[in-house]
């Protein structure tokens, strides 16, 4: 007997079992034969599944010229699979004839979701009192060993295994069917939200699913007063919005751009360095970014399209090309010993060097001993006293000889650079996709229990010896408000490496929301958009004239108010149009200032414009980036 | 002021744990985002080995019709292998005949060198007194050489001598037609008689 010819198609590429359920239409034919074959599928070897239905294929008739007898040749094959891959084959047999096997392949199947009765409260219904909650729960495949209910924070012991004399009816292959039955083992308590039951099974896969009932418990023997649940639960709002990221136009002529940070990626300069070499990535340049140590924080920039690496790595490589620039970010004493090296090995990058603060101020505040003291030292004394996180006093200054070019934070830090060096001014931004104008979460702030009237402020930075005395002022000024009969509070973010509060502390602490250290960046906004106003305490003195706070485009594009003094960016921020700027931003100043805002609700709103304007016309790091590639560019061309 | 009191510590508390459990929200929300990515990724991921596991079975299906279909060659192939066989035999028988001519060649070869050896010698002693009788042939030449000259110089003198002698002769001639010899003849033969007596 000549073995017949099959025509066949499985119309779906991939075949998915979700939740186990597999279902697909084909057609098959047997050449030169009257009769539609039978078709089968089989998984494994012995289990097989006939079609559900079987239908006409006229176009599969003419295509094959086949009679008419062979119809239907159309077929669909339902089948419900244990979660897993499977191996499986489409088969046919002609009348009389053996099974062949037209195709083999691989069906996966996602596990089946739990089955479940809630009977009481009944269905669909928000439930409002305090009750117990039965029903029945299994699963097809697997025994459960736990049922839970949660909804809200609540999370509520079932006892289960309690016979069922119908789940087994139409739930024969559950192993649980007959005793499916369960009962939470006490009445809901109070809380509010979606119940869902999870199950855990006997080889501790959790299974979660959604009941349908919402839960509104206000009452229970614990709170028979009731408990007031809002219409939703008051939040901060979003960690990031979504930012329409066009593709950047690519440079024709790529760069090799090593920065050396002298800190890790946790530090603000960090933020500053990731988000240049992000955009200057985005346009094809190849960005590296170097640390002291601690390299996996770069993994709080996910995103990043940097490399990151440390300095010791870095050095022990064997370059497979040269850098075209190296940019030391500050004049520290790591970063200056590593671009030195770094120079030597790759001799023909240019050498750019940052500066960002006034790092003389720093040496003397954190050393307490004078420049002039320090320099009047032979190196022999001197050098054994600078930590290789601060500047040198003459090593700076050679190091920023040395350099091609200067960058500046701050056009005043020019000053500093060497005369006749070529200086470019970085502007730093704010992320975009995290801060952005957010509107006062007031429903969270009532959920705090603060009244409409208390007046937030917001804080956010490290105290360390160079700012401690103008962190006091503003810590003094919270205290103020709060002696004067205004509730005011202070949300700080930080850590504190210095004493500063000293006899203020106690009197202060009530009024300070101190939250520490928060790990991951983009979560600050969210934090801040509790806050009414945003000050920058301070003043003009030889730390602030060559500073620029990293906090103050954060707050500019939150959009409120911005206190600060007339110093660094306070020489430019208009008082009264784009921020409030006071010559002195001490205790008294600060309180005036927030007194005339909450007296002052057009002002308010006129500053809370202004900073947004202001955000928006200084605060871009794609424009800063582009205008730090034209400067490297510049520094290339110079032979 | 005074310092805050237990309770309002405890509620600063409160709220300060607040707000920290949105920041653990947001952190959840990225934690969500990025498992969400996550999950898609190793969906895509799945279903490209889906894709590859089929497309091996594709493959191991393929190479099973290729290996039914040597199997429905194989009598063919057991016949190429017996003539293959049957030749290999002949070729063995062959190549065992060539074997002993080729031994007894070898020992026909050994003899043949062993007497171009001795024809070798043969001819280098030849050689050898080839050489010496080139030698001597050199010798002889250079002695007929000489003694060419020798024979021409003789000749030279004899030729000298008999001309000498051709004019002696004439000269005799001469004198003996004279008629001073004829005249005297008388003389002569008169000393001739005196003479024998």
């Amino acid at each position: 007997m000549r073995s017949p010819v099959f025509h066949h198609e499985i119309e779906s590429k991939l075949l998915r079992a979700d939740r186990g359920r597999l279902m697909f239409n084909g057609w098959c034919l047997a050449e030169d034969e009257a009769e539609t074959p039978s078709v089968r599928l089989t998984i494994g070897e012995n289990i097989h599944f006939t079609p559900a239905r079987r239908f006409g294929r006229s176009d599969v008739l003419q295509t094959y010229h086949a009679p008419e007898t062979a119809d239907p040749c159309g077929f669909a094959i339902e089948a419900q699979l244990a979660p897993g891959a499977h191996a499986a084959k489409l088969e046919a047999a002609v009348a009389g004839g053996p099974w062949r096997t037209l195709k083999r392949f691989i069906v996966l199947a996602t596990p089946d979701v739990i089955q479940f009765g809630i009977e009481q409260p009944a269905p669909g219904k928000i439930l409002d009192e305090s009750i117990r909650v039965m029903g029945w729960c299994a699963h097809r495949n697997y025994p459960l060993k736990e049922i839970w209910l949660h909804y809200g924070t609540q999370r509520i012991r079932c006892s289960s295994g309690l016979p069922r004399e119908d789940v087994p009816q139409f739930l024969p292959e559950s192993p649980d069917s007959a005793r499916a039955g369960f009962i939470s083992i006490k009445n809901l308590p109070v809380g509010r939200g979606p119940l869902r039951i999870k199950a855990v099974t006997a080889t501790g896969e959790t299974l979660i699913a959604d009941t349908g009932t919402f839960v509104d418990i206000t009452h229970d023997e614990d709170h028979p007063q009731g408990f007031v649940h809002g219409d939703r639960r008051p939040d901060l709002g979003p960690a990031r919005r979504p930012v329409a990221d066009g593709e950047r136009p690519r440079d024709a002529q790529p760069l090799r751009i090593l920065f050396a940070l002298y800190g890790d990626f946790t530090s603000n300069s960090a933020i500053h360095v990731v988000n240049l070499a992000d955009q200057l990535s985005a346009r094809g340049h190849v960005c590296t970014i170097a640390v002291p140590g601690n390299v996996e924080t770069a993994d709080y920039f996910p995103a990043a399209r940097f490399i990151a690496g440390d300095f010791t790595k870095s050095l022990a490589q064997t370059p497979s090309s040269s850098f075209d620039i190296i940019h030391a970010w500050t004049t520290r004493e790591n970063v200056r010993l590593f671009c030195r090296q770094m120079q030597a090995l790759h001799p023909s990058a240019k050498l750019l060097v940052h500066l960002e603060d006034n790092e003389l101020h720093i040496l003397e505040s954190s050393l307490g001993r004078s420049i002039a003291e320090l320099t009047a030292l032979p190196d022999a004394q001197l050098d054994p006293l600078i930590p290789l996180t601060l500047s040198h006093p003459r090593r700076s200054r050679e190091f920023l000889a040395q350099a091609d070019g200067i960058t500046v934070i701050l056009d005043a830090l020019g000053a500093h650079a060497p005369a006749g060096k070529p200086i470019h001014t970085i502007w730093p931004a704010a992320e975009a996709t995290c801060y952005f104008p957010r509107p006062r979460p007031v429903a969270f702030r009532h959920a705090l229990g603060w009244a409409d009237d208390r007046i937030v402020l917001f804080y956010h930075g490290n105290v360390h010896a160079s700012n401690r005395a103008e962190v006091r002022e503003l810590y003094g000024a919270v205290l103020d408000l709060n002696q004067q009969g205004r509730a005011c509070t202070l949300i700080r973010l930080g850590r504190d490496s210095c004493d500063f509060l000293g006899e203020m502390e106690p009197l202060v602490v009530p009024y300070v929301m101190n939250l520490g250290l928060i790990e991951h960046h983009q979560h600050i906004p969210a934090l801040m958009s509790l806050a009414d106003y945003f000050v920058q305490p301070g003043e003009a003195d030889s730390f602030n004239d060559y500073r620029f706070p990293s906090k103050l485009p954060e707050f500019f594009a939150l959009g409120r108010p911005v206190i600060l003094p007339r110093t660094n960016l306070g020489l430019l921020v208009r008082h009264g149009t784009d921020g409030y700027v006071l010559d002195r931003a001490d205790r008294a100043s600060i309180v005036r200032a927030v007194l005339e805002l909450e007296l002052d609700p057009i002002l308010r709103e006129r500053l809370s414009e202004g900073a947004l304007t202001f955000a928006r016309n200084h605060f871009d790091w794609a424009r800063s980036a582009d205008q730090l590639h034209g400067f490297y560019q510049g520094l290339l061309t110079v032979t | 002021m005074p310092e805050a009191s237990p309770n309002e510590t405890a509620i600063t508390d409160l709220q300060r744990q607040l707000i920290l459990a949105q920041v653990r929200i947001l952190e959840l929300e990225d934690i969500r985002d990025e498992a969400g990515t996550r999950i898609a990724g190793l969906d895509r991921l799945l279903a490209e080995l889906q894709g590859k596991a089929n497309q091996a079975i594709s493959d191991h299906d393929h190479l099973q019709g290729a290996h039914r279909e040597m199997l429905a060659h194989r009598d063919h192939i057991q016949h190429l292998l017996h003539l293959a066989n049957q030749a290999l035999e002949a070729t063995r028988s062959q190549v065992a005949q060539l074997t002993v001519q080729l031994e007894a060649g070898t020992r026909r070869e050994e003899e043949l060198h062993g007497q171009i050896s001795k024809l070798r010698d043969t001819i280098m002693d030849l050689e050898k007194k080839a050489d010496d009788l080139q030698g001597t042939v050199q010798q002889l030449e250079n002695r007929e050489r000489d003694l060419g000259h020798q024979i021409e110089s003789l000749n030279q003198t004899a030729q000298a001598r008999l001309e000498r002698i051709n004019q002696l002769d004439a000269e005799l001639r001469a004198m003996k037609s004279s008629r001073s010899w004829r005249w005297t003849m008388p003389l002569r033969t008169i000393e001739r008689f005196f003479r024998r007596k």
